[in-house]
């Protein structure tokens, strides 16, 4: 997802690329889906030893020098795969403590040792919850998660408001969170839990600027992006090799320009969602980064719903069954589309922009 | 297309870049004017001062030695990297310069002539081109085979060692006024397919040629149809091989979309620029569902950028446009005629609907016609998806 990748740059994506194909399979995801946790604790230690959190590390404390845009390239390896586990919010927490300064905690992250979950959507981070914030501590009367893999992490990273500033908070969670359901979510690969702290406290650990809040919008709407992007390379050769093999009327489905033109509409719109998602990585003013982030979450969802939903429809009456994978994909990019952040948000942000000249 | 890059910026050269920038937008300061004449934007110009202020533009251009940066030194380019055309559409396009008048010459005849052609062609014809002294046309589509090219019927056949052409093209964009006709013309046996057909230089002004402008929808007639009667062909008239034309035709179509997207996708992003303010302007008259289509054309607006960009980078490395060309081909038109038809439903909510949007907008109705040619020309959108779908994705051909 950049496109001045370094020799190192390149080494870790292919590392990542043979390791997730052969570790992280989607019969191996779907059957750690129904454990109590939801993922494979292992693996994503695994992926910690091969680097993968220390990606999101833009500062020293990393080490690893690499490219902002190897994150992106990180994220959308992992999209391909449809890998399972929270991922996604750990690279989160390691970009949200870094941008607070609190690179200090970041070791835990990096190695894989306290796994993260950010119970709250994104956009939560605009109008935190309200509590009571004293002596680096906050009180929640109780805290609940909205969001997947409330259950099986280590500890929460929430944002905290009080009358008079605004606070990142981590709550540590005992071995189980105080009561825990699992409900019924848009994807068995993304467990939704129902996770309430009672009495509940956290340590602060940074005051929440808007600059911060926006960031974390940012990151958010950019590696989604990039997953969305992954995902939908492997729809896209899924679709494409099955309409190769799959024949009617004595030839490939795939020979008929009905089904042709569908998937060349996937791929005409994968090879410029790619493009701009991209772009989000390459230097540039803060406010275009904003833009074309927000720009690419809009368009990575559109064309993730629409390449899986073409996906679905080109394996025919198999593709509605769970006997063939390809239904995930549609599943994930609905969750996508949705959490930890809609596309909605992004859309109106833009919609609001429309007026800003500097944009 | 480039090759001798010696003494030149490389692509890393930002600060070189920059200054090139900062010239070209001086230098269009002081040129337009002479341009434009007596008719500055946002005043609209007939079809005919149109053309007169695109020559004067391409002649303006080659006197300052911008008319091909990308050009080998030794045809009167400069030999420079591919952001330098890049900086120089961009900065035009914003400049409100009009498009460049012998745009079939430099996009397709010059890049054949460069490519196959012998050093006495290049020789002949290079410089007059540039210097939009000679005009050239293109006569690829024929009544009976438009999406179906390669079942062309125009024949050549040699006369006493002179080839001659006799049959009808149409949709010759600049056939009214060009001097020359960049044409393929079967030499192989009717029904040889792509293996028969050779690509031929042949003179516009003779007897043999008869012009016959067609009114477009727009009510321009910048393309017609041209009956040829045993015309003549130019002394030394095949470009590359007898029996070549295809492959080099369909080569040089690849390094045309490319470029001429570069403008094209300036001129976009302008457009849409100008739709943002209009409708900021009255934004209590627009309804929320077309506020959403205008970030839908705008965000595809910013990731056509990006690709056009990437495309030309791939070719500045010497790489072959590849299937990402026509995917952006079909990608670009969808915009365009979106941003076309949100334009149009805009105006049409505003108290006086007959009237523009605002002084410096394009003609919107004029652009919304325009647009239905996009997904027609240089290949329908339904051969680029079937090009895409074989060669891009190895689906079985029928």
């Amino acid at each position: 997802m950049t496109t001045s990748m370094s020799g190192t740059d390149i080494e870790i994506v292919d590392a990542l690329r043979a390791f997730l194909a052969k570790k992280a399979t989607l019969p191996h995801a779907l059957e750690q889906a129904e454990s109590p946790a939801g993922f494979d604790r292992r693996l994503l230690q695994h992926l910690a030893e091969l680097g993968f959190f220390e990606v999101a590390s833009t500062s020293e404390v990393g080490g690893l020098g690499c490219s902002p845009g190897l994150m992106g390239s990180c994220c959308a390896e992992a999209g391909r795969v449809l890998l399972g586990g929270p991922w996604f919010e750990q690279l989160l927490t390691v970009r949200l403590l870094e941008g607070a300064g609190r690179s200090d905690l970041l070791d835990e992250v990096i190695v894989g040792s306290v796994l993260y979950s950010l119970p709250l959507a994104s956009t939560s981070w605009l109008r935190p919850p309200v509590v009571a914030l004293e002596d680096g501590r906050a009180r929640f009367a109780a805290a609940s998660s909205e969001l997947g893999f409330a259950a099986g992490v280590d500890a929460w990273l929430v944002p905290a408001h009080d009358a008079a500033t605004g606070a990142i908070v981590l709550v540590r969670l005992a071995p189980d969170p105080a009561r825990v359901s699992r409900r019924r979510g848009f994807s068995v690969l993304w467990p939704a839990f129902d996770a309430l702290l009672d009495d509940a406290s956290g340590e602060v650990v940074a005051e929440i600027d808007d600059r911060l809040v926006a960031t974390h919008l940012l990151d958010t709407a950019r590696m989604l992006a990039c997953v969305s992007v992954g995902a939908t390379e492997t729809v896209l050769a899924r679709a494409t090799e099955y309409a190769k093999q799959r024949e009617q009327f004595g030839r490939p489905i795939g020979s008929f320009q009905s089904l042709q033109h569908r998937l060349a509409d996937v791929f005409i719109d994968l090879e410029h969602t790619r493009s701009l998602v991209t772009a989000t990585w390459d230097p540039a003013p803060f406010e275009r980064r904003q833009l074309l982030s927000a720009m690419a979450k809009v368009a990575s969802d559109r064309l993730s719903v629409m390449a899986a939903e073409t996906a679905v429809q080109v394996h025919g009456g198999a593709g509605f069954t769970w006997e063939l994978p390809v239904h995930h994909f549609l599943k994930e990019a609905l969750r996508r589309r949705t959490l930890p952040e809609s596309t909605g948000w992004y859309r109106l942000w833009l919609r609001n922009s429309v007026m800003n000249y500097n944009l | 297309m480039v090759d001798d890059r010696s003494g030149t910026p490389s692509l890393d050269d930002d600060s070189a870049l920059d200054a090139f920038r900062e010239e070209v937008r001086r230098w269009l300061e002081c040129t337009l004017p002479s341009v434009w004449g007596a008719l500055t934007p946002p005043v609209r110009p007939s079809e005919a001062v149109d053309m007169a202020m695109r020559r004067r533009f391409d002649r303006a251009l080659h006197a300052a030695g911008w008319g091909a940066l990308s050009w080998p030194t030794a045809y009167g380019g400069r030999a420079a990297p591919i952001e330098w055309e890049l900086v120089l559409a961009e900065e035009a396009a914003l400049a409100g310069a009009p498009e460049r008048f012998n745009r079939v010459g430099l996009g397709i005849v010059a890049p054949a002539l460069i490519q196959y052609g012998s050093e006495a062609q290049k020789q002949r014809y290079l410089g007059p081109l540039l210097a939009a002294e000679e005009v050239w046309c293109q006569g690829f589509s024929e009544p009976d085979a438009g999406s179906d090219l390669a079942g062309l019927s125009t024949r050549a056949e040699l006369v006493d060692g002179r080839w001659r052409i006799t049959g009808q093209k149409v949709w010759t964009t600049l056939s009214a006024v060009a001097d020359f006709c960049f044409l393929l013309a079967r030499t192989g046996e009717a029904g040889s397919g792509h293996r028969g057909i050779t690509a031929f230089i042949v003179p516009m002004r003779q007897d043999g040629v008869v012009v016959r402008p067609i009114r477009q929808i727009n009510d321009s007639t910048e393309f017609s149809e041209v009956f040829l009667d045993a015309a003549e062909t130019a002394p030394e008239p095949v470009i590359g091989t007898v029996g070549g034309g295809w492959r080099l035709a369909m080569s040089v179509l690849g390094y045309e979309r490319s470029t001429n997207l570069l403008g094209r996708q300036v001129r976009l992003a302008l457009a849409i620029r100008a739709l943002r303010h209009a409708v900021s302007t009255y934004r209590d008259s627009v309804p929320e569902p077309l506020l959403d289509d205008l970030v839908d054309v705008w965000i595809r607006s910013e990731a056509l950028g990006r690709a056009v960009r990437e495309h030309l980078a791939e070719i500045g490395r010497g790489q072959a446009p590849g299937i990402g060309d026509n995917a952006t081909k079909v990608y670009w038109s969808e915009t365009y005629q979106a941003v076309g038809d949100l334009a149009l439903q805009v105006r049409g909510l505003l108290p006086d609907p007959a009237h523009g949007l605002l002084d410096d907008e394009p003609d919107w109705y004029d652009f919304y016609l325009g647009s239905r040619a996009s997904s027609i020309y240089a290949g329908t959108d339904q051969i680029q998806r079937t090009i895409i779908a074989e060669r891009g994705l190895g689906l079985p051909r029928r």
